[in-house]
């Protein structure tokens, strides 16, 4: 579980341990009523919980899926009139209110501006990344209503259905199939419902576990701390949006935002995701610069509060290895660390003096990018020992020399004939005076 | 004698009557339809009637409640068969939005009733007495001298600042 205990937690966590201990619930409801998006930080406070297994088993569950499964017929007794319930319960209750509210404002607002079908799957990912749940939506009227359809322990990567289709009823099955067939993919993390189109958004990156890694970590380093102001802040290649969404809806202060990528058609799809995903006074207010092309100093005028990037983190086996492909666009997208060496060069005109930049890169080029830091600037790995994914990017699996000159790198390991490497989040700072 | 609600409502976002017609579309569909409770922020829901409430339709099947347009001084008498009601401080999402009016959907309520059958009647003939005001613990002393006081028009009635109200029928 990634939980960095932001303020937020904090402050949520200081009202849930004060409810248990009381027995007053009305606390908790208030507070998820007036912080934004609680119900991600409320799942993260609750299953932190030493006694969480208990609360459930107290409550006729037998685990937080088991739970999911009968949350409907569920959610109808605790508002039956007759029957008292526990703190606990209610507890529990408005956490999947809250969830079933945003998601409804998330799916209505994508489907009248995003073009989301009229029904389909959803990915929600919560509980500092432990927790995907599938939920199927279907928008009968203007509404959607939801159904709870399977839940992924510790997702390794976006679409990690395949344990769970052979662990499936027939029933879940068609849904997941069906999901998997639609040819759109929706992502709902932290308040933000990314909608990527595969027949339109032709090569649109994501939402990777990668992304969704940035996003947990911006959430509860950056969006969560009463102390961070970003003003305006950039997001090199930006792909469906969803870090770019999430910074334009989780920073109040925010007066620009800037986002480039290579590729047209992900400019487009992160335009659509920020209007889906903003209220249209915000959306008309804040100043944005969707820029199609390649990253260089030249298109960046500003320095920026805050900066983000995935990049390119699979180390080429030598400089020319790119050129042996036919497809040479895919191969510079996943493969090759140049970009990393062009953001490096141009921190210091890029990054506000007190601005940080955070990096996503793997374990196959951590020393890597470790080694090309400038020497005025200072490192932090919020997740010391990195996060665990599935590697399976097909250009590199499909090429035994290039994968083998990774593993014996040793930055990927095999686990029951399943690759993993691990992530590591990096933010880069300028050092203090003192620290030089 | 049993004690029945009146909600009150105005077609505020549709067409005139049409709250009324949405419902009767949706009961004429599937035989019943839902009714979002919208209190008034400083109203307090009234738990123990609407658990007395519940208890009757457990008995009884159902109970019978009537509906207020105050806009067009019209009255319903209406059966609801379920009662789901929000924990305290807190509201809820329609419990199945195919058997509500999507104008519903988007909101949350305090309460929710799920109707079977929507008459529209003819107050003068249902002689009805003020029982409660259970939404206004605060205003109770105010509201005393009205108390088993016989309701004597939908006038009088709308001058009151509640959604709900407690009433009985004068069988005298």
């Amino acid at each position: 579980m990634i939980n960095l205990e932001s303020d937020k937690f904090n402050e949520i966590n200081a009202i849930l341990l004060s409810c248990i201990k009381s027995g007053n619930y009305t606390d908790w409801a208030v507070a998820l009523e007036r912080i934004e998006n609680s119900h991600n930080d409320g799942f993260l406070n609750l299953m932190g919980l030493t006694n969480f297994s208990d609360i459930l088993n107290s409550l006729g569950f037998e685990n937080l899926k088991d739970w999911f499964f009968q949350v409907d017929e569920w959610s109808e007794e605790i508002c039956d009139p007759r029957k008292d319930s526990k703190p606990e319960a209610l507890i529990l209750h408005q956490l999947w209110n809250h969830l079933i509210a945003n998601l409804t404002n998330s799916v209505r607002s994508a489907r009248l501006i995003g073009s989301i079908p009229p029904k389909g799957g959803i990915l929600c990912y919560f509980g500092g990344m432990t927790k995907c749940i599938i939920i199927k939506y279907e928008i009968t009227s203007e509404y959607p209503k939801f159904q709870f359809i399977d839940m992924i322990d510790n997702p390794k990567s976006v679409f990690d259905f395949w344990s769970l289709i052979n662990g499936s009823d027939l029933r879940q099955k068609n849904i997941l199939k069906e999901i998997l067939s639609t040819g759109h993919k929706l992502i709902y993390q932290r308040g933000v419902l990314i909608h990527v189109d595969r027949r339109k958004d032709i090569d649109v990156f994501g939402p990777t576990i990668d992304t969704i890694l940035i996003t947990e970590i911006l959430s509860q380093q950056i969006f969560e701390s009463n102390n961070t102001i970003i003003e305006n802040a950039l997001e090199i290649g930006c792909g469906n949006g969803l870090i770019t969404v999430s910074i334009a809806r989780n920073c109040q202060n925010l007066k620009l935002l800037q986002a480039i990528d290579i590729n047209f058609n992900s400019i487009v799809c992160c335009q659509r995701n920020l209007r889906s995903n903003l209220h249209l006074h915000k959306y008309g207010l804040l100043n944005k610069f969707l820029v199609y092309g390649q990253f260089k100093k030249s298109i960046v005028d500003t320095k920026f509060d805050l900066i983000v990037c995935n990049p390119p983190y699979i180390p080429f086996i030598n400089d020319t290895f790119s050129k042996f492909h036919s497809n040479k666009d895919y191969f510079e997208a996943v493969g090759g660390l140049t970009l990393i060496d062009e953001i490096m060069e141009t921190i210091p005109s890029i990054l506000h003096p007190n601005g940080k930049l955070l990096l996503l890169v793997s374990s196959v080029s951590l020393d890597y990018t470790i080694a090309r830091i400038p020497q005025n600037y200072t490192y932090d790995l919020p997740l010391n020992e990195g996060f665990e994914v599935i590697f399976d990017v097909e250009a590199v699996l499909n090429n035994k020399e290039w994968l083998n000159f990774l593993i014996e790198s040793g930055g990927i390991s095999i686990s029951k004939e399943i690759y993993f490497h691990k992530l590591h989040p990096i933010w880069i700072q300028k050092k203090l005076d003192n620290e030089k | 004698m049993k004690n029945r609600i009146i909600l009150r409502f105005r077609d505020l976002i549709t067409e005139e009557d049409g709250t009324i017609n949405d419902h009767l579309s949706l009961i004429s569909m599937y035989g019943e339809a839902w009714w979002g409770w919208w209190m008034k922020q400083d109203e307090t829901p009234p738990l123990q009637l609407f658990r007395s409430l519940a208890e009757i339709i457990e008995k009884e099947g159902y109970v019978t409640a009537y509906l207020f347009q105050t806009g067009l001084l019209k009255f319903y008498q209406v059966k609801i068969t379920k009662i789901l009601v929000a924990p305290p401080k807190n509201k809820i999402g329609t419990p199945n939005p195919e058997k509500s009016p999507s104008y519903y959907h988007r909101g949350r309520y305090p309460a929710w009733f799920l109707l079977k059958e929507i008459l529209e009647v003819e107050f003068h003939t249902l002689f009805l007495n003020y029982s409660d005001f259970p939404t206004r613990p605060e205003k109770q002393e105010s509201y005393q001298k009205y108390k088993s006081q016989n309701i004597s028009s939908l006038t009088e009635l709308k001058e009151f600042d509640v959604t709900l109200w407690s009433v009985y029928q004068n069988e005298n």
